[in-house]
């Protein structure tokens, strides 16, 4: 009964697959799944301070590989939520530290033990994100509405159908309903479009000040009941579970508005 | 033949280059030009028929070859490569073909990704889009069945009859022989027809795609 190993890229950095990988994680954990979240930005961790769990490092996945501790021993549990756990990146060393087939090993041991092994890529195309999609079995492309990030989002899905890891999903992140109204921001189609049908969209993410509040404090959105993304993220991740949710309706400004845009009197 | 060796004979109809380049083509170029100029003026003036002994030689190869032999006044007429092989298409990054005969052409049934490039020394067909930081280079003419968002070359070796076709023509950049073209600054409204990019003069002039009129 083993797990699936999931991997969440982008190619452009700083378009969420950080946020994505914390509130998905938490999300499936929240709905019973054991999870284990590995951050392979190795020097330039992240995963550790957007879930709240940065002074519990002892040791970090560097340690594992080379042998020095058990894995068991590196992963840590988070504080809030049941079936989450962490295994940190070092911020000491760099990407050489770890390579492709000590990347896969760690995925199958883990993967034993978990429902959901979720991996955060680092930005680029280079040694690290070769070692986080090694031992991957389905990968997250997590994108912006911007030309730049889909641009990257492209070359990504075309490097991963070359390393086997065909039909990924796609997460659009941080968009702005307004704007794409006022045809200022890419729409969703405009990126499906690119990307191919292959690519299979798993949710759309408004941009949220929430978010930025949830990183600082080292809380997930998700467990904020009030973070529109918060509640995009708990869709996504029951559609992983495979259950059919309908995309939020993310057109705001409430009943009124929604009257003015039926009639044509707004957009 | 060995890996870098080239040797030369000649026949009523011209030059035979024989030769083997192996994966160093700047060496064997560089090479091949002390070997040109050492007997320079006794093949000026030829035409050269080049086989390789390579299954595969890219079009910047091929490119360098040509122009080495056009500074001793030789022109590189035709080339042919591997024991026998046929056309096959490469299309991931850093693979590249040539045909053994011009005038081939290659099927490509997908869409191209940014990042990815296709090589030809013949015609191109993609049945699919280019998408944006996508480039097809080919020898003859370009045909896209589908959005060319991404770059294309037609006519690589110089030869400014070539064309590039389109569903839908919006590259990032257009490349016809020597010609470059790209889209004006401000933005144009998409046409909603094929159309087909073709050499006028210096420039690039692109028109609206209608079947040709059968030549009888």
């Amino acid at each position: 009964m083993s797990g699936q190993v999931i991997v969440v890229t982008s190619g452009k950095g700083g378009v969420g697959k950080t946020t994505v990988v914390a509130n998905i994680g938490t999300a499936l954990a929240l709905e019973g799944q054991r999870v284990v979240l590995v951050d392979a930005d190795i020097g330039l961790r992240n995963l550790d301070v957007v879930i709240g769990l940065e002074n519990r490092i002892i040791y970090d996945i560097v340690d594992v590989v080379e042998g020095r501790v058990e894995t068991r021993k590196a992963l840590i549990r988070d504080k809030r939520v049941e079936g989450l756990m962490l295994l940190p990146a070092s911020q000491t060393r760099d990407k050489n530290a770890v390579d492709e087939e000590q990347m896969k090993s760690l995925c199958s041991e883990l993967k034993q033990e978990f429902d959901y092994v979720l991996i955060d890529c680092p930005a680029g195309i280079e040694q690290g994100f070769h070692n986080a999609i090694a031992g991957a079995e389905k990968a997250i492309i997590v994108s912006v509405p911007e030309v730049s990030s889909l641009r990257d989002a492209d070359k990504v899905v075309g490097l991963l159908e070359d390393a086997g890891l065909t039909d990924p999903y796609l997460v659009v992140n941080r968009i702005r309903m307004d704007m794409v109204r006022r045809g200022d921001m890419l729409d969703v189609s405009d990126m499906t479009d690119i990307l191919g049908r292959q690519v299979k969209l798993l949710g759309i993410v408004p941009d949220d000040q929430s978010i930025i509040v949830s990183t600082n404090r080292g809380e997930p959105a998700v467990l904020d009941s009030k973070s529109r993304a918060g509640q995009a993220f708990r869709n996504i991740a029951k559609r992983l579970l495979g259950e059919e949710v309908e995309f939020m309706d993310l057109n705001g400004g409430g009943f009124v508005a929604r009257i003015m845009r039926l009639v044509g009197l707004a957009k | 033949m060995e890996v870098g060796a080239m040797e030369f004979r000649g026949t009523k109809s011209g030059i035979v280059l024989r030769a083997h380049v192996g994966a160093d083509i700047n060496g064997f170029v560089n090479r091949l030009k002390q070997r040109l100029s050492k007997s320079k003026g006794f093949f000026s003036g030829s035409a050269v028929k080049a086989q390789f002994e390579d299954e595969e030689i890219s079009v910047d190869g091929v490119r360098l070859i040509a122009e080495a032999l056009q500074e001793c006044g030789l022109e590189l007429d035709s080339i042919s490569t591997g024991a026998g092989s046929r056309n096959i298409a490469g299309y991931t990054t850093g693979s590249s073909l040539i045909a053994p005969e011009e005038g081939q052409s290659i099927l490509i049934k997908r869409t191209l990704r940014s990042g990815q490039r296709v090589d030809f020394s013949g015609n191109v067909v993609v049945l699919g889009d280019v998408n944006p930081g996508a480039e097809v280079v080919a020898g003859g003419d370009v045909i896209v069945m589908g959005s060319l968002r991404g770059l294309a070359h037609a006519g690589a070796y110089g030869d400014t009859s070539a064309v590039v076709v389109a569903f839908r023509l919006s590259p990032t950049q257009l490349r016809i022989a020597d010609r470059i073209s790209r889209a004006p600054d401000s933005t144009i409204t998409d046409p909603g027809h094929p159309e087909v990019a073709r050499v006028s003069g210096d420039a690039i002039v692109i028109e609206a795609f209608s079947v040709p009129a059968s030549s009888r």
